[in-house]
């Protein structure tokens, strides 16, 4: 029991270390999203984006312990690159989708509802130091080891994303929203010719 | 990160101790400050430099040789408050300040010596953004195309610029709704509002419209009333000395190192 706990505290202190990293990689797929679809609710929003995150750690966690070192080789710059585009690509398709007015039923819309969650997985898997440094940790341990150590570096780590969950007073305004909506397309192709230029 | 952090930690610190050429976030910092305590938004029209490259290049053709007419619907007049935001999340994603980077106009004049198919692609791309918005649309159509729509520090001073008392107020009993100002503004920051122009949170302060109403309506206030000294002489005044003082900080050493690189 004691090795378990020590591997959850060496996650979290590794979240801790890094969480104003992840929360400022988490800010170009997270922010846009909360601006343009706030009347869907911040809190929910960051909940799904934590959610994505949580299930992109687990899968990085269990393929870290069966692959052994060879994730940490496999994962470098160009799925860090696919990774940019493919969520460039989704908040575009979500700009075009919802462009403009949101008026009825924005909560219920079930792209938006899993907008965050795939965000939050795609940003969750994207190859950063904080989690390669997780990544070599998990490699040389067992299956539910690993697991919790991620568990321990997501728990932490997402301390740093949780004050998004409380902007909602702020992004009331059809202004906000309609900003919010712009960021998310510039963003967008941002996010895509980032990637593109990582590929060459 | 924490390299890039202390980067600028470290470059805080020569900037305290190395004398006024090295410059640091705090020392920007701080000469923003003082710019938007004194001039508030009335920088991008009567100190920025870009702003200068904008107007100037709007003024070079006569008005009925300009063949443009642009116009911005209400919904993309936000496009420069979305590019700050764009500009500051990835500036902290990347843990570095991409505007001075990429985006800064004058990447035009020092991009050349980036290496590597990117940062080729990168420089073209800005390059280009810079050519069309600094001088191609201007010239074209009039307007301080740059100021108005995409500049992210624009969008940044009409936010903060709120703490400076000058404004450039509509008199509502004069203003007979002609629609003059809104064709006149450079930066195409008046909207018609029920009939009724209405001056947006990214008005420049440059005076054109208070020059163009047949009206009278548009003037110059400071803190909502008309000050017993001229105005628009005071903005003016206050305009140029902030931008000859903080020109006069490094274009010179701009210009020497230019020099120096032709002589090369």
């Amino acid at each position: 029991m004691a090795a378990y706990f020590k591997v959850i505290a060496e996650g979290a202190a590794l979240g801790f270390a890094t969480g104003p990293y992840c929360a400022a990689a988490c800010g170009p797929a997270l922010l846009p999203w909360l601006l343009a679809f706030s009347e869907a609710g911040t809190a929910r929003i960051t909940a799904l984006f934590l959610g994505g995150r949580l299930a992109a750690y687990a899968a990085a966690a269990l393929a870290a312990s069966f692959s052994g070192g060879y994730l940490e080789k496999a994962a470098g710059p160009q799925t860090a690159a696919f990774v940019s585009i493919a969520s460039g690509a989704y908040m575009l398709a979500a700009f075009f989708v919802f462009r403009w007015q949101c008026r009825s039923g924005c909560e219920r819309a079930a792209a938006l509802r899993a907008g965050p969650l795939a965000l939050g997985f795609m940003t969750g898997i994207a190859p950063c130091p904080p989690l390669a440094g997780a990544v070599i940790k998990a490699a040389g341990l067992p299956g539910p080891a690993a697991l919790l150590m991620f568990g321990g570096f997501f728990a932490a780590s997402s301390l740093f994303v949780l004050p998004a969950a409380a902007l909602q007073p702020f992004l009331r305004s059809e202004r906000a929203a309609n900003i919010g909506r712009l960021t998310l397309a510039a963003m967008s192709v941002y996010l895509i010719c980032a990637g593109l230029l990582k590929l060459l | 990160m924490s390299a890039n952090a202390l980067d600028f930690v470290y470059q805080q610190q020569l900037a305290f101790s190395g004398g006024w050429k090295m410059w640091g976030p705090l020392t920007l910092g701080g000469l923003w400050l003082a710019a938007t305590l004194v001039l508030g938004q009335a920088w991008c029209s009567w100190a920025c430099f870009y702003g200068g490259l904008d107007e100037g290049f709007s003024r070079l053709l006569p008005e009925r040789w300009r063949p443009l007419r642009l116009k911005i619907p209400p919904p993309l007049r936000d496009i420069p408050a979305a590019l700050l935001i764009l500009w500051l999340l990835a500036s902290l994603a990347a843990m570095y300040p991409l505007f001075c980077l990429w985006g800064c106009p004058l990447k035009m004049t020092c991009g050349f010596a980036e290496t590597g198919m990117a940062g080729k692609i990168q420089n073209a791309a800005m390059i280009i953004l810079g050519v069309v918005f600094i001088v191609i649309l201007p010239v074209l159509s009039g307007k301080r195309s740059f100021c108005g729509l995409i500049c992210p520090f624009g969008a940044w001073q009409s936010f903060f610029g709120r703490i400076n008392p000058f404004r450039v107020s509509r008199d509502e009993n004069s203003c007979a709704g002609c629609g003059q100002c809104g064709q006149t503004c450079p930066v195409l920051a008046i909207e018609a509002a029920g009939g009724k122009p209405a001056i947006t949170s990214y008005c420049n302060r440059c005076g054109r419209c208070i020059d163009e109403c047949p009206h009278g309506a548009i003037s110059y206030t400071v803190l909502g009333r008309k000050p017993p000294v001229d105005a628009r002489a005071l903005l003016v005044f206050c305009g140029l000395a902030v931008g000859g003082a903080l020109g006069s900080l490094f274009v010179p050493g701009a210009l020497y190192g230019l020099w120096r690189l032709i002589l090369r």
